[in-house]
Order: C-alpha cells, then structure tokens, then sequence
C-alpha cells in the first residue's frame, strides 16, 4: 500500500486478486485507478463469462491488504463506446427508488423471521401488509403474533377462514423446509 | 500490479488522446467519473472502515478532490465494529458516506456500455417506453385527426396501454393523467364535431363500399390499427353528438364522453385518414344532416361506443348492458369494410337497425324503430340516411353502453379491454352481470362467423323481440356468466384465425351479428354460443330479442 501511496498506479486490464483489510478477497479486472481519491476501479466477472453484466468495485487503494496479478487484459473501457444517458440514469434511479420503497414496505419492523416468511407466503396469494406487527391481509383479515391460525381475526367469514387455511398451509410449508435442512 | 505512472500516461493516451489529456487536469479521472455515472441509480453496497456495510441506490458522488457517496433508500446491512448513528435495519433516506469512510463501493450487475451495444440499447428502450407515454397523451390530448395521424405508429402501440388506461379511467376518472386533456378535447371534439360527424359517417360507408376489410383484418398490429381507429372514429363521432346533445344533461355523461373522447382521438387519427378520402365525398351531405338530429342519430353507432365507455365510467346498470350493442356496431362497421359483399347483405344497416333498437329501449320512441328497420332494408348504400334515423332515438346513455362494447371488439387488444371493463363493471353493484356480458360480446364476435346473415335474422327478430327482450334480460344475465368465459376465449383465437384468412371477413361479420344480438343479451347467446356453428341458428332469434329487451328493461 505504502508503494502505492508514493506514485505507483494500477495498470488498466490487469487481473488482479486482491485481498482487503476488511478480509473480503476478490478477482477482478482493472478499470481505472484513479490517483487522486485513490480509488481503483474494478469490474468482476470478466472471466466468467456471465453476460454482460459486471460486478463493479469502487475500492479505496489504502484499504487493499495484498494482491496478485493474475493476467493482462485488454482495456476494458473503450472510450469510443463511452455514452451515457442522463435521462436514462434517472429514470433508473427513480424506478429503484420506487421499487425501494415498495420493498421496504413488505419488510416488517420489529417482526420475526418466522412472521416475515409467513408474510412473504402470503403476499404470493393476496395482498397484505404491515400494520406494526401484525400482517393485515386484503385490508379487513388481521394476523397479529403468534400468527397461529387462532390468531386471524376480522373481514368476513369466507375471507377469516381462507387466511387460517393459507397461514396453516404456510406454517407446515415452512416447518418442511426447517426440518428438511 | 503496480506499474509507474508514466507508464499509465502513456498507455492512457494510446487508449485516448482526450482522455489523457484531460486526466491530469481534472480532480477525478474520466475513467472513474464515468464508471461513477454507469453506477447511478444501480442497488450498490457500501462498506465502511469500520467494516459495517450499507446497501442503498447510488444517488450520486462528489468527485471534486475527495469522493464521497451518496446513497438513497440505504440500510446498514452489516454492523461494523463502531457505533454509528444508524440503527440496524432502518431504511435512511439519504446517506452521505464520506470519504474518510469509504473503503469500497460494490455494484452488481451493472452493465458498462463499453462492454458491448447492450447498455446502450437498453437506454434506448427506456427512452422508448418513455416515448410512448408521451404518445398516450398525445392521443389523448390530440383531438385533432391531422396530429393523430402524425402519430400513427405510435398509436398502434399505445392503443393497449391507451385501453387499458380508458378501462382504468373508467373505474377511476378523476385520477387519471388524461383527465386534463380531456376537456380540452371535448371543447376541440365541439368544434371539431361536424367534421368528425362527417367523416364517421363516412367511414362506415367505406368499409361496406370498400371491402377492403379483411386484409386489415389480417395484419394485426398495422391493419388493426386502421380497423381500430375506424372504431374509434365512430366512437369518437358518437361521442361527439352526444357530447353535444347531452352537455348539459349530466355531468357524469359528460365525464363518460370524454372518456370515450380520449380512446376517440386515438381512432381518429388513423380512422379520419381513411375516412378522409372516402368520406370527403359524403362529407357535405353528412354535414348538413349532422346538424340537425339526424346527424346524431348517423353517430349512433358510434357514438354508442363512446357511451358505453361512459357507461363504464358511471358503473351504471343501465349503461353496462348497454355496451354489447356498441360492440355490436363496432363489429359491424368493421364488417361492412371487411366484406365488400357484406355491404350487399347490409350488415351494417343491420347492425344500425340493432343499434337504434336500443335506443329505443332507452326510451327513444317507438317510432323510430320502424324507420330503422325500413332502413336496414335500404342496405349500405343509405346507410347514413338510417343512422341518422336512429339518431332520432337520442339514446346518449345507451349509445355510452355501446361505446364500451366497440372500444374492446375495436382491436385485437380488445379482449384484454374488455376484461378491464368487466373488472370495472365488477366493482358496481351487478359486477357478474357486467362481466358476463362483455365476455359475450368478446366470444359472439367469434362467433359471429354465421355471418351477415345472422345480422339479418337481428332485424327481423329485433322488432319481434321487442316484449322477449325484458325476458331474455333475465336469463341472460343467469347465462352470462358460464357463457362469456367459454366465449373469451374463443373469441380470441377465433379473431387471429379469422385474419388470418379470407374467412376473416365472415368471421368479422359474423362478429358483428352477435353483437347486434348480444348487444343487450349477447349473454343469453352465449349460453348457446359455446357450440358456436350451432349457436348460429340459435343467436340470430335469441340474440335480436334480447337485445331489445335489454335496452328496454336497462333503460326501462
């Protein structure tokens, strides 16, 4: 680290394998290292041939603990292929945003794993959500914990009865999967 | 490995000029603000000196000497060995993750345009996806035939999506996007109401004339089109009389029109270009009548369309039932182009002659019907005399039904609508009854096949069927249900059938028979649908007996 703090610089297309001092080890292609932050910029996956998508790491220079070098790789970045789309990149955003919010509305707080499976089974069959701890499904039928069968109460009859047979059905579902592993 | 930073100079400008050349003088590299970019809006991990680990969307970086990050919706998913002020499990806003505390930004799955066209495809079809809301609201603001011609194309595309949002709106008018643009339209449908009028009367004389039917039929995505817009141009016409006679009656009418305003534009556009020519011809003789009542009554058909989508909107029974018999006016439009023959058998005065029974029902007069009938006989030539002949049955709410039941049958698309609509209808107090029928009136089109002359077994049996009619109401509304699922499904692989070959064009017209039928009971139809060739026989007297009794018992 210290060489590198002095004036030396990653080679763009290097392999690399490098080890961190948060103990993450890794392998991946050089991009760019970039000597005012410091950050060496990397793309994994090269090898493997997984698509087109990578994995890219953003990593501080200091930060690494050793490395080897693997191969010499073309460069990955070409520059006459570098476009980027504003508009693009924030209709991206926005729509992981969204999409961030609607899963952290799925994710209950303060709840069980057990719970939360239960209300991951459930939201494949009918719309729920959470209401603190307890799982309201379809808006009138609530499960509150121990999210036993005896625990839904509320909607109409047919509706109480089909969220007791799911939740059963679930419990054994998941109790198979516990023993199972 | 390490190399000297010459070195890298050196290799930077035989990489690019540009980019060596500006490496040196800019505090972050052009490699890693262009990485930095690439991983905008991406889910990335972060980890932190003191080992905890931040999941979040990268929102953006500072890059002026130090780089630091800035996350959206992050949530610490790994504790490090230091308190922070961020609790396990929460979701923060905004996280700015320092520099002296970055250690690695971790993106997955990110795709570098560098490493392929596929980054840069994929902007493209987000940009496209983009376009072709822009293109929906065209639609749906543009009234004008000219613009939506313009936007033909895109149209054909944006039709389901445009569908499926009329559906929606009908549920839901006062939310949608559309809203806005729609009383703009209407006040541009005002204006424009004579012209369209024309050229909707104009339309369907061509398609009987024309016959050129079945080869739109066919092509589904650029053919349909045309028949869609037909529709739609008939609906829009439709909504436009009714706009305009109805104004002032009801405010919710008049949201129901312009509903069925913004499916209209989209027909327009392609519809008024093939109308244009044809109907410039007839355009002056339309014009004048559309003046007076007659013009209305000429739109009926259309403009039935245009109701049901209203109905929809309103929910109301009566406008629900209403809808198949717009389908049924829409099918027979299509029909009359489809089969040049089909314009000697006059299925669309037939289908004209269904129409003005409903409104007759609606409470329109007595009267009128016999004239309708005297005017299917006329065939397609006079056609327009008997649409404004049945003009004179003002039937606003029940043209809306009618509307409704086009806009579906409109495309091959229309399936899904209808579902849409049943859905909505479901909502109101006779949901199944709703549903039943627009799934009739989807598989009667299929069914329809007998062809023209069913249409004309409508006629007959449509004056007779008068007093059935309140009775057919009734059990259809038992056989609806069974009846319309079975018909959906049919209907469906029927149509990519039927455009496909010559017998498309039967196939269209006998949609429209069924349609005309169905119009109020196309359910009861179904029942004996399900056997289709069979059901034929069995449509043609049910289906004209419920019809009217439909109209007569909603309207009643």
């Amino acid at each position: 680290m210290e060489a590198q703090a002095q004036g030396e610089e990653f080679a763009v297309g290097c392999m690399l394998s490098i080890k961190t001092t948060l103990g993450e080890e890794f392998q991946g292609q050089v991009i760019t290292f970039d000597r005012p932050s410091n950050l060496l910029v990397l793309q994994e996956g090269v090898k493997s041939g997984a698509g087109p998508k990578r994995n890219i790491r953003l990593l501080k220079a200091n930060y690494i603990k050793e490395f080897s070098f693997l191969g010499q790789g073309e460069d990955p970045l070409d520059v006459n292929k570098c476009f980027l789309d504003l508009n693009t990149l924030q209709a991206r955003e926005e729509s992981a945003i969204r999409q961030a919010e609607a899963d952290a509305e799925r994710i209950g707080v303060g709840v069980t794993a057990e719970a939360q499976s239960l209300f991951d089974a459930l939201s494949k069959t009918l719309p729920v959500r959470w209401d603190k701890t307890t799982i309201v499904v379809m808006n009138e039928v609530r499960v509150s914990s121990p999210y036993l069968p005896e625990s839904v109460t509320g909607g109409t009859p047919a509706a109480n009865e089909r969220v007791r047979k799911v939740l059963e059905f679930e419990k054994k579902r998941l109790q198979s999967r516990n023993l199972g592993q | 490995m390490a190399c000297r930073k010459g070195e890298l100079r050196e290799e930077g400008k035989s990489r690019s000029a540009a980019a060596a050349a500006a490496a040196p003088l800019v505090a972050v590299g052009d490699a890693l603000l262009f990485t930095t970019m690439c991983i905008i809006g991406m889910p990335v991990d972060v980890h932190a000196k003191d080992g905890s680990v931040y999941s979040g969307i990268f929102h953006t970086a500072s890059v002026d000497k130090d780089y630091a990050i800035v996350l959206k919706k992050a949530k610490m998913i790994k504790k490090g060995n230091l308190e922070a002020n961020v609790v396990n499990g929460t979701l923060i806003e905004t996280l700015i993750v320092q520099s002296d505390d970055l250690v690695q930004v971790v993106a997955k799955g990110v795709l570098l345009p560098s490493n392929g066209i596929t980054g840069y495809v994929g902007g493209n079809s987000i940009e496209a996806a983009a376009g072709y809301i822009e293109c929906l609201n065209k639609d749906s603001g543009v009234v004008k035939p000219n613009e939506s011609r313009g936007n033909k194309k895109h149209k054909s595309q944006t039709r389901f999506a445009a569908k499926r949002e009329n559906g929606f709106s009908h549920a839901d008018k006062p939310t949608k996007v559309l809203g806005s643009s729609r009383e703009d339209h209407n006040e541009r449908l005002d204006a424009m109401k004579l012209v369209k009028i024309e050229e909707a009367h104009t339309l369907p004389v061509d398609g009987r004339q024309g016959g050129d039917g079945s080869p739109e039929m066919q092509s589904d995505t650029h053919n349909n089109p045309e028949f869609q817009d037909k529709g739609a141009t008939n609906e829009v016409q439709g909504s436009r009389l009714s706009i305009t006679t109805y104004e002032a009656q009801s405010a919710p009418a008049v949201n129901t029109l312009e509903d069925t305003m913004q499916q209209e534009p989209k027909g327009l556009s392609s519809g008024s270009n093939a109308l244009e020519d044809q109907g410039q011809d007839r355009s002056d003789e339309i014009a004048c009548t559309v003046a007076t009542a007659t013009n209305i009554s000429i739109a009926s058909v259309p403009i039935i369309d245009v109701k049901s989508e209203s109905c929809l909107s309103a929910s109301s029974n009566p406008f629900l039932l209403v809808p198949p018999k717009n389908s049924g006016v829409k099918k027979t439009a299509k029909e009359s182009k489809l089969n040049p023959g089909a314009k000697i058998f006059s299925p669309s005065v037939s289908h004209h002659i269904m129409v003005t029974s409903p409104a007759m029902a609606n409470g329109a007069s007595v009267p009128y019907l016999p004239s309708t009938y005297t005017m299917a006989p006329m065939a397609t030539a006079q056609e327009e005399v008997d649409a404004s002949s049945f003009a004179h049955s003002p039937m606003p709410v029940k043209f809306a039904p009618f509307n409704n039941v086009a806009v579906g049958n409109g495309g091959s698309d229309a399936p899904y609508v209808q579902p849409i609509i049943g859905q909505v209808i479901n909502r109101t107090p006779q949901p199944f009854r709703y549903t039943g029928q627009y799934q009739n009136f989807q598989a009667s089109p299929a069914y329809g096949h007998p062809n023209v002359q069913n249409v004309m077994f409508g006629r007959g049996p449509v004056v007779c069927m008068h007093p059935i009619s309140s009775d057919v109401v009734q059990s259809a509304a038992g056989f609806s249900p069974a009846t319309a699922r079975p018909l959906l499904t049919p209907h469906q692989v029927h149509l990519p059938k039927h455009q496909g070959t010559a017998s498309a064009q039967a196939l269209q017209l006998c949609m429209a028979p069924p349609i005309l039928a169905s119009g109020p009971q196309p359910f009861v139809m179904p029942s004996s649908i399900p056997i289709q060739q069979p059901l034929f026989p069995v449509l043609r007297p049910i289906a004209v007996p419920a019809a009217n009794g439909f109209l007569g018992t909603k309207f009643a």
